[in-house]
């Protein structure tokens, strides 16, 4: 008998004080670096006392970001940067899951495309700024080819490798079960292949995030890069950092709220894909 | 060899396999002819590497015979089809289904109404002994757990013949006593034409109507025995171990696996290294 009350000890509640200690802590922790990296700052700022024009107080940025924010300046420069970087995605995904597709499951057109698509990883979408702003301009269009070209190819690169890694036992198991082609890619090859779809959509929106932020910084249409690099011409680096810190933070918001708990949803539910 | 109607459920005629390599074809199995009669389970024993699962792919309509005809009920086999289910090894349920969706798949794909396919998968969770399992999905059960479902989910489809490539092959020994015992009552519950494949002699005997033995590879089928069932009581392995005619039977088998063998420890590594995998 007291051995099958044990569980039910354990699963006792904590008193209410050290539960709410403990959310702090996790709070903390999770806070911890971001503290130390202001103290820093503030410390070097006070004791080296540099210029306004140099380096500002965490106060300050503060200050800026609640006046910034008040007239609603903020919010029209980060809307134009999630909507580049929403449709960005949006398009990506649906042209480089199917593209994906079709040359995971073409072995020779794997075996060739992989040199091809390292090449174009390794060709940033930096690098095609000055091809692409000629023929389209400064303008929105420049910033979102040079995204979508950024985030298609780690989505189709890995949509590639979860097709080849489905196990081809559960395609001819399928088969001899009456299984179509098209079921075969709905009910085999689309849900073996998610959990790579989603890694190569964490990927694709970490390096067109970045990609975002270069572009509209040469481009000037809007956006956090426009924010920052057009307070450097007239020397606000209040206005600087306050951007800085817009780009880290929407970038974490995006990755944790969105697409890792997608992650969550494949990979965990599913357990280990192998066996 | 002419296509005479029969009333075998599965002929096959004059089947022969070579495989393309980097270094040209390589035969896989020698000339094979074959039959099987409805509701017969036939199994088949041979040394790794002669060819058995390329004989059973052929019969899924996996891979076109390089030489010769298969025919299932009188009809050529061109491609895999409902009618001839298939249980693999192991990796074939999908992990992303719960017990009950992967049973019910094949019913889903022939568009039987659900109300009707839960009913068949709710029969056959009962007849392997998934009961409680239903919602599981498959990195919660275990390799023996995993393979029931493979089963259930074959049967689910109710298609004629049911090939099984070594399907307790990755089971641990004592949930593979079990789980021979379980195919042998379903089978008996059932009429299925059941043709399965094994490298172990105790199992092929235990389990077929009729053993065959194939030679090392290219394999061909050099010999066949009946298995006189009806004078077994029970199917278990209590029995079976006490049965002098079958441990008799078992024994015969045995010896003409291990000719095949004798020479085949030298041959099988020439074999493998080659990277051809049967």
């Amino acid at each position: 008998m007291s051995i099958a009350t044990a569980p039910h000890a354990r699963a006792l509640p904590l008193p209410i004080g050290l539960r709410i200690a403990g959310r702090y802590l996790r709070a903390i922790k999770f806070l911890l670096p971001f503290i130390i990296l202001i103290a820093i700052w503030w410390a070097v700022k006070l004791a080296r006392n540099f210029p306004e024009q140099v380096l500002v107080s965490p106060a300050r940025v503060w200050d800026t970001l609640v006046v910034l924010s008040e007239h609603g300046v903020l919010a029209e420069y980060i809307s134009t940067s999630l909507s580049i970087i929403g449709y960005a995605t949006v398009t990506s995904l649906v042209i480089g899951v199917p593209i994906g597709f079709v040359v995971g499951f073409n072995r020779y057109a794997a075996r060739s495309l992989e040199a091809f698509l390292r090449f174009l990883q390794g060709v940033s979408g930096i690098a095609w700024l000055p091809l692409v702003i000629i023929w389209c301009g400064f303008t929105h269009t420049t910033t979102l080819i040079v995204v979508i070209y950024t985030l298609i190819v780690p989505i189709i690169f890995n949509t590639m490798v979860g097709v080849r890694a489905v196990p081809e036992n559960y395609a001819l198991a399928l088969r001899s079960l009456g299984a179509g082609r098209l079921r075969l890619i709905t009910n085999v090859y689309l849900p073996g292949a998610l959990p790579s779809i989603v890694v190569g959509l964490r990927l694709g929106m970490g390096y067109g995030w970045r990609a975002l932020i270069a572009a509209e910084m040469l481009v000037r249409q809007g956006g956090l890069g426009d924010l920052i690099f057009g307070a450097r011409t007239s020397g606000q680096i209040d206005r600087i950092i306050v951007g800085m810190i817009l780009i880290g933070t929407l970038y974490v918001i995006v990755d944790r709220l969105l697409i890792q708990p997608i992650e969550n949803l494949t990979v965990a539910r599913w357990g280990v894909l192998r066996k | 060899m002419s296509a005479a109607i029969t009333t075998d459920k599965i002929v096959v005629s004059g089947f022969r396999h070579f495989f393309n390599t980097a270094d040209g074809p390589v035969q896989a199995t020698g000339i094979i002819d074959l039959k099987i009669r409805s509701g017969e389970f036939v199994t088949l024993v041979g040394p790794s590497g002669c060819g058995k699962t390329t004989l059973l792919k052929a019969l899924a309509g996996f891979l076109r015979p390089s030489e010769g005809t298969i025919y299932c009920d009188n009809k050529i086999v061109r491609g895999p089809g409902r009618e001839r289910g298939v249980v693999f090894q192991e990796l074939a349920i999908l992990p992303w289904r719960n017990v009950r969706r992967n049973i019910g798949h094949g019913l889903e794909i022939a568009r039987v109404p659900k109300a009707e396919r839960e009913k068949s998968v709710q029969r056959l969770i009962e007849l392997t002994g998934l009961t409680g399992f239903e919602d599981r999905y498959p990195h919660e059960l275990s390799g023996g757990m995993r393979q029931r479902v493979a089963v259930a989910r074959t049967w689910a489809a109710d298609p004629d013949v049911i090939l099984m490539d070594e399907p307790f092959a990755a089971v641990d020994a004592m949930t593979r006593l079990t789980l021979q015992e379980e195919l042998a009552r379903l089978c008996a519950a059932t009429h299925k034409t059941v043709f399965f494949i094994t490298h172990s002699v105790d199992e092929a005997v235990f389990l077929g109507d009729r053993v065959l033995v194939m030679t090392r590879r290219p394999g061909t089928i050099k010999a066949e025995i009946e298995i006189p069932r009806r004078k077994l009581g029970g199917r278990d392995w209590e029995t079976f171990t006490t049965d002098s005619e079958m441990q008799g039977i078992a024994e015969q088998v045995l010896r003409l696996v291990r000719a095949e063998r004798g020479v085949e420890s030298t041959e099988e590594k020439r074999e493998s290294s080659a990277g051809i995998v049967s």
